[in-house]
């Protein structure tokens, strides 16, 4: 009885083992996807050009609400201004 | 005396004792707070600058046809006046940073930047100043020139005018591109941890609070609370890497997947679980954001806008949650309005107000977020790619991509792929849609509680005043804190005017509410990962039904966005297209 116990915690103790390496190797692949991965995939599907515009003008395309864009603060001024202030043309549209 | 209390402190008791109302209890603090810090402390000279620019762009256009040197710089000093500029609010926004954008070669700047490393990167970035001041310096030269000549000719010479305007905006260009290589010049030192620390422990006191008043044991909760935290510091850093920004792979998705992979391998401790508080942290969120949903707003493109956004988008929502129960018959009905959502209004921030509106389950939130930012991802490059291809009008393309693309962000950087006009076009469309999510998640709340709920329910027969208190029971209370805090500051931003409030809510507690929203977003996506079974999500995506239902609402709302846009922007208003391209 004793070394069945003993093989079923050995067992325990290797399958927790397991779970905590797959868990581990699992952020080692995500952090690779996302630096090595992720540029990659931007070449590998044509994407490249377009997401180094993006990096530059340092634009967070994920953002998923406009008070969290950081673009918006210069952009909603320049739309309101334009027309309002419209040169040389008539008001009558807005 | 004492019966009357007794029975007074047992009505309102429920008010200290739901999560519903911790969350408008919580979002009233900081909301309170925030205008307190923004409202008390406008910038200086605020009032002047911005009466003399908006003076001056009076003056040059009616001087001129074209928007002059002088209009820019009105402009870009009136943009500059933000109340997130103040002392008093560096003092609180520094508090609230999230990790930075990092690169593959330096995943610690992230976090930290050395004095010597910010001198390093200040030194690299010199020469490209130098050369981007010097090309500012010339750009204006020439600029000055030709405005002169055109001035010269009483702004009556078309060929003058023309040059002046090419040369003009060869200038702002220039100062754009010096504005940019300055910052990197001016690159200060931080280290993000030693911020991140006192928020973790507001937050958690801040969330402690009510959970001690709901009946939880707050010591459990502090314990717990740092390990959430540490999962959302972890997701906000692989979402700052520069190509996962590109791809629009923020901290939503990363917080989910690391808590499913901890959930899904080890399993998450036990004593984690008592901080996994997926919906109080959503709900206090979702308040903050309700004052951030300015109804002032939707006439800042004029009345197209409100056809593509407002008058477009109901009609795409209302359509495809119809298509999804009739022909694509989803299993789940909240999964199927949350993916409505989330495809017709504006990606997760209509999928988790019309969650948690429905009360939808959390596993349905998660895959309809995934499915928007798989194809958001993708959305933003092709939409442009076919805008140029085709040869689109920029205002059109830019209308089209803003009432298309589900996130902000993804918009913005479609509009950039564009040019000015389209990003600016696109940017203010998705704004305005935007906005819809107030009244949206009101009418899924109010749609659920009187219909869908009344179906499940047995149908007895009620009298009016239970069937009303059944309703009332139903409705999530936590959207009164929601719809009440866009109506609050949607009448102070009125009050203010909106240069005023451009500059004091806009750029002050719009900014400070997003830095705080971010982080409860944050730990409530986290909770969502560490408390999910990944096996559960084979049932909610059964024969893919919830991918098809999002590709067809998608190309419906592709085909009616484009119409009404032609329709709305080149035939019925071409005036304000004409505005827009200047």
């Amino acid at each position: 009885m004793y070394a069945i116990r003993e093989l079923f915690t050995i067992q325990t103790n290797r399958f927790k083992l397991n779970k905590s390496v797959l868990l581990s190797l699992s952020l080692v692949v995500l952090y690779l996807f996302v630096t090595v991965g992720l540029p990659s995939l931007s070449k590998l599907v044509g994407f490249y050009e377009y997401h180094q515009v993006i990096i530059e003008e340092k634009i967070d395309a994920g953002e998923w609400y406009y008070i969290f864009v950081e673009q918006i603060r210069e952009i909603e001024p320049r739309v309101t201004h334009s027309l309002q202030y419209a040169p040389g043309m008539e008001k009558a549209d807005k | 005396m004492s019966i009357p209390t007794s029975n007074t402190k047992s009505k309102f008791s429920f008010l200290l004792k739901f999560e519903d109302y911790w969350a408008i209890w919580l979002g009233a603090i900081i909301l309170i707070f925030s205008m307190f810090v923004y409202f008390g402390n406008p910038p200086a000279n605020m009032s002047k600058i911005i009466a003399e620019s908006n003076a001056t762009m009076q003056v040059e256009s009616e001087r001129a046809p074209f928007k002059t040197m002088a209009w820019f710089d009105a402009n870009a000093a009136k943009t500059k006046v933000k109340g997130s500029s103040t002392p008093a609010a560096k003092a609180v926004t520094k508090y609230l940073a999230v990790p930075a954008t990092w690169s593959s070669d330096n995943p610690l700047k992230s976090f930290f930047l050395s004095e010597s490393g910010a001198k390093a990167q200040g030194t690299a970035s010199a020469e490209k100043y130098t050369k981007a001041k010097a090309a500012t310096a010339e750009a204006k030269g020439v600029a000055v020139g030709a405005e002169t000549a055109a001035s010269g000719a009483s702004f009556k010479d078309a060929e003058l005018n023309a040059q002046a305007k090419i040369q003009i905006a060869a200038l702002q260009e220039a100062k754009a591109g010096e504005a940019k290589a300055k910052s990197a010049v001016e690159a200060k030192p931080y280290n993000h941890l030693v911020t991140m620390i006192p928020l973790m422990l507001a937050m958690a006191l801040l969330f402690g609070l009510g959970l001690h008043f709901m009946g939880f044991s707050v010591g459990k909760f502090l314990i717990a609370f740092p390990a959430v935290f540490i999962f959302a510091t972890l997701a906000f850093f692989i979402g700052s890497h520069e190509f996962a920004k590109a791809w629009g792979l923020n901290y939503v998705m990363w917080a989910i997947i690391l808590g499913f992979l901890v959930s899904n391998t080890v399993g998450t401790p036990k004593w984690i679980m008592p901080a996994v508080q997926t919906e109080y942290y959503i709900k206090t969120g979702l308040v903050l954001l309700g004052a951030t949903i300015l109804m002032n707003k939707i006439l800042l493109i004029g009345v197209p806008g409100i056809f593509v956004t407002w008058i477009v988008t109901p009609i795409v929502l209302i359509t495809t949650f119809w298509f999804g129960q009739k022909v694509v018959k989803m299993e789940s009905k909240t999964l199927n309005i949350v993916i409505s959502a989330d495809m017709s209004v504006s990606g997760v921030s209509a999928a988790l107000s019309a969650a948690a509106a429905c009360k939808a389950k959390k596993e349905e939130l998660t895959l309809a977020i995934g499915l928007s930012i798989m194809f958001t991802a993708v959305m933003m490059v092709v939409m442009p790619m076919v805008v140029k291809s085709i040869g689109l009008n920029p205002v059109l393309g830019g209308a089209w991509i803003g009432g298309t693309v589900d996130s902000t962000g993804a918009v913005v950087a479609a509009g950039e792929i564009l040019g000015p006009v389209a990003r600016d076009v696109a940017a203010t469309i998705k704004m305005i849609q935007n906005i819809l999510i107030g009244l949206m998640a009101f009418g899924i709340a109010a749609y659920w509680a009187l219909v869908v709920e009344v179906d499940k329910s047995n149908k007895a027969d009620l009298s009016f005043s239970t069937a009303m208190r059944e309703v009332w029971n139903r409705f999530p209370k936590f959207v009164i804190g929601f719809i009440g805090a866009s109506i609050v500051f949607t009448i102070i931003y009125s009050g203010m005017g909106a240069d005023n409030a451009n500059v004091l809510i806009d750029n002050g507690t719009s900014s400070f509410l997003g830095s705080l929203q971010k982080w409860f977003f944050a730990l409530a996506f986290a909770s969502i990962g560490l408390s999910t079974n990944f096996r559960e999500f084979g049932k909610y995506f059964k024969g893919g039904k919830p991918a098809i239902l999002y590709i067809c609402g998608q190309s419906f709302n592709i085909a009616l966005t484009f119409a009404v846009a032609y329709i709305m922007f080149m035939k019925v208003f071409p005036g304000i297209t004409e505005k827009l391209l200047q």
